[in-house]
């Protein structure tokens, strides 16, 4: 599975949602992207990547494309 | 049936309000008589424990209406924060409350903080009724020994919790919220964790709390924690009630 499959798949494991709906997802857009379902898919997110993220960057990790980006910090190239 | 006058909401909402409550004992025709008994009144809620749900045809015969679901459940133990969480926390604290803090508390509720009580989601009640009845309600609890915690985040102040001791080793956890500006920060869970977290440091060997089935959040959240249903049950309500 590629690493974006995988960035995809955290989400969809995490929120239940389809896989076409993933990219346009941001914080509080669905109600499963609540506080608790972002501290899911923050761990979901390091268990995969083998991250550990800042404070800073979860609080800043407000839909899917900002996630790639912050991502990016750690080394995590999400490729297709 | 049991009825109790709500004096306190004649000082938060300015209203005559009653509150009534299901008993074991009760049949149909005991609550309709219960309801035809009823003192003239702005609004009344009728509490249905869940295993009488039979005899709510008969509250909405006589025009009250659905409002929502409570459940009570207990924790009995801290519960566990994984690896991520246990990295967050070390950013969060709490502190009892100063008197700063409370006038904070009590600012950012006025301005809207709670959303999903019946009272908030009643278009029949104003904004500023709906916040009075959590101002009175923390003064209330505080006046009957409750203690009320800031919560900082990156030393900033983010939240609230509002705990009490209600037996020897029994505490409920009334109330918390995160306020407006950091409300996109993941600090749902960990405001309802601190609480309970403070409540067995102090000798709690189970805390309890009640939660609406309008806030999903706080559902949520319980369903993540080990909690323990202690019961259930549905609210109904209806706006005036005179006399003919």
């Amino acid at each position: 599975m590629s690493t974006v499959d995988q960035y995809k798949a955290a989400f969809i494991n995490t929120f239940r949602v389809p896989s076409e709906e993933v990219e346009a997802l941001a914080y509080q857009s669905i109600e499963q992207w609540d506080s608790l379902g972002h501290m899911q898919l923050m761990s979901e997110l390091e268990d995969i990547f083998k991250v550990e993220l800042d404070i800073d960057d979860i609080i800043d990790f407000s839909s899917f494309a900002k996630g790639q980006e912050i991502l990016g910090k750690y080394g995590v190239a999400l490729n297709g | 049936m049991d009825v109790v006058h709500a004096t306190w909401e004649r000082r938060n909402l300015g209203l005559e309000v009653y509150e009534a409550s299901i008993t074991p004992s009760d049949t149909q025709e005991t609550v309709r008589a219960g309801i035809a008994a009823l003192p003239e009144a702005d609004y009344v809620s009728i509490k249905v424990p869940v295993a009488q749900f039979a005899l709510s045809g008969v509250i909405e015969q006589n025009g009250f209406r659905f409002r929502e679901q409570l459940t009570s459940v207990e924790v009995t133990q801290v519960p566990t924060l994984n690896g991520l969480q246990a990295r967050y926390q070390k950013a969060i604290a709490s502190r009892p409350a100063t008197d700063q803090d409370m006038k904070t508390v009590l600012e950012e509720v006025r301005s809207g903080l709670f959303q999903t009580d019946r009272f908030s989601l009643d278009a029949r009640f104003s904004p500023e009724q709906a916040a009075n009845r959590y101002c009175g309600w923390i003064q209330d609890e505080l006046a009957r020994g409750g203690e009320l915690h800031a919560i900082l985040f990156k030393d900033k102040l983010a939240g609230f919790f509002l705990v009490r001791k209600t037996d020897t080793d029994r505490w409920s956890s009334l109330l918390a919220g995160v306020f407006t500006d950091f409300q996109q920060m993941g600090l749902g869970y960990f405001i309802n964790y601190l609480a309970y977290a403070y409540c067995f440091g102090q000798g709690a060997q189970s805390v309890a709390s009640t939660y609406s089935s309008n806030n999903l959040a706080a559902c949520k959240i319980h369903g993540d924690l080990r909690t323990r249903l202690l019961y259930q049950s549905y609210i109904y309500a209806r706006h005036t009630i005179a006399k003919e």
